[in-house]
């Protein structure tokens, strides 16, 4: 049993989760903000096993088991529309892929 | 305490590093290697949390199949150097964005630091495990009540398997056929407890001396290399010891002193002795009890030989043999009541969660799986080569094509015009002569 306590996780996933938030806000680059996501998801796993340690229920892991499975297969799709959008605009940047404004 | 809060302090600031050099770096491909180094940092910190099978496949999955996508991704479409200024309608984004994220991170992390954390209560324990063996020389089966629970016709010698009962203290009620009432006594069953309750003694016409033994077990054991014993005398008055006679049948007896092994001393009656570990061989034991002219005396079991495997446990309960005739000082007959070692899986363990994926969330995993399979057509259709709007406008030139009038497609396979009569064409006027029909 580790004895650091699940504050200091709470915390770290917390601050992971922020500077995810911010890449997807602050980043132009359609890749890097799939990998910001990412990040997204992963503090978010970290925070579930976290708390499933604590309160010494699987559940929580079976959870992250789930996030991961259906992380795969957003990562999959998200990056074939990347690869179809680049096709199409030569671009990834999506300052370029406002075709919705008119 | 203090290394496992270092490791922890060195994978935080590198794992929160690394997801800071992530979003600033200008090159997409050094972004997805700093990435990959922050889900090494995260999957660490998975294994200090008792998570080892989210860690592998964190390290697999994540690390592995996921970042070879994006970093495959990136050197296919050669996009590593995206500039982010230039066409930027919305320049005020950066600032609200850096505005809004430590303002999260403040309103979550400011009560955290002013209550001093979450106030979350320790992990509660997990049940106590008992099973029930009855060394008791009652002459008619028994029912044993612990708690809420009742085992019916419990013979001398049955050993019930283990199951889980609530902590705290339980009444242990032992009553014979007749419906009476032998035993009563209230015993207290610790949390994680892992307890072989023996009841012993004797039930005579006189009066019962009935008792309960608690042998605490260790169901998940680590090291495999050994079995561990646990040796309870309830057959005899007076210490016995437990001896490993090698090779022979005979005790070697030298001086008086036993020059065989001697593996526990001086167990009394209803005495537990320290458990304790022998390596995997044959053993055999006997129980030797001293006499009182000094002389030592081997009451139990005789020609047997034990073989012991590591990674087990064996629990020898040392009981008088059930006679009717007898008094119950006659003839003594060794029981090894043995606990084939149920290893547990650790906590978050392949097993551990397979389990559980496997049994309670059956469903869910099949829907993941239909969610993958549904992603892989959706990847297929998104990244054909002609893409979706051409292929409808190859249906539309195929059509296009159909529809040539018949007479110019024959004229054209054959090279030759075709003189066509129009009337004759018009003529076979079919549907509108059906219509007349009706």
């Amino acid at each position: 049993m580790t004895s650091v306590p699940i504050e200091a996780f709470f915390t770290l996933s917390l601050v992971l989760f922020i500077i995810g938030a911010m890449g997807v806000l602050l980043r132009k680059n359609a890749i890097i903000i799939f990998m910001s996501i990412e990040l997204m998801l992963n503090a978010g796993n970290l925070a579930l096993v976290a708390f499933a340690r604590q309160w010494g229920d699987l559940d929580g892991q079976v959870f992250v088991f789930f996030v991961m499975t259906v992380a795969a297969a957003e990562v999959a799709v998200g990056l074939a529309l990347i690869v179809a959008i680049f096709r199409n605009k030569s671009s990834i940047n999506i300052d370029n892929l406002h075709q919705m404004e008119g | 305490m203090g290394l496992e809060l270092a490791l922890f302090g060195l994978l935080a600031i590198l794992a929160v590093v690394s997801a800071a050099a992530m979003i600033f770096q200008k090159n997409a491909v050094h972004s997805a290697i700093f990435l990959i180094l922050n889900f090494g940092c995260v999957a660490l910190l998975f294994l200090m949390l008792d998570a080892p099978f989210i860690s592998m496949v964190q390290i697999a999955v994540y690390a592995g199949a996921i970042m070879v996508l994006f970093l495959f991704v990136i050197m296919l479409l050669g996009a590593e150097q995206t500039s982010d200024v230039g066409t930027a309608p919305l320049s005020w984004l950066p600032g609200v964005a850096t505005i809004l994220g430590v303002s999260l991170l403040l309103a979550i992390a400011t009560p955290l630091l002013i209550t001093g954390g979450l106030g979350l209560p320790e992990a509660p324990g997990a049940d106590p495990q008992i099973r029930i063996v009855h060394a008791a020389n009652t002459a008619d089966p028994v029912d044993i009540t612990v708690g809420e629970t009742t085992i019916e016709d419990v013979r001398f010698g049955d050993t019930t398997s283990f199951s889980e009962f609530e902590a705290g203290d339980t009444n242990v009620t032992i009553t014979d056929a007749d419906g009476t009432v032998v035993f009563e006594d209230t015993v207290t069953f610790a949390e994680d407890a892992v307890l072989t309750v023996v009841a012993y003694g004797q039930v005579t016409e006189s009066g019962n001396t009935l008792a309960l033994a608690g042998v605490p077990n260790v169901l998940a054991v680590d090291q495999t290399e050994v079995a561990s014993f646990n040796v309870l005398n309830v057959a005899v008055e007076g210490d016995v010891s437990l001896v490993d006679l090698g090779s022979d049948r005979d005790l070697d007896i030298d001086d008086g002193e036993i020059v065989d092994a001697v593996l526990a001393t001086d167990i009394g009656y209803g005495e537990l002795a320290a458990a304790f570990t022998l390596p995997e061989r044959r053993y055999n034991l006997r129980f030797v009890q001293e006499t009182a002219d000094g002389e030592f005396q081997i009451i139990g079991l005789s020609n047997q030989r034990l073989t012991v495997e590591e990674g087990t446990e064996r629990t020898l309960i040392l009981t008088p043999d059930y006679d009717a005739t007898a008094d119950g000082d006659g003839t003594f007959r060794n029981r090894v009541f043995d606990s084939e070692l149920n290893i547990q899986d650790a906590f978050g363990s392949p097993g551990d969660i397979g389990g559980l994926l496997f049994i309670d969330y059956l469903l869910p995993v099949n829907l993941v799986g239909f969610l993958l399979l549904v992603s892989l057509v959706g990847v297929i259709v998104l990244t054909r080569p002609e893409g979706i709007q051409s292929k409808r406008r190859s249906t539309i030139n195929r059509r296009r094509k159909v529809s040539r009038p018949l007479v110019s497609v024959i004229s054209q396979q054959t090279g030759r015009d075709v003189v066509v009569d129009t009337p004759k064409l018009d003529a076979p006027d079919t549907p509108s002569n059906n219509d007349d029909d009706a």
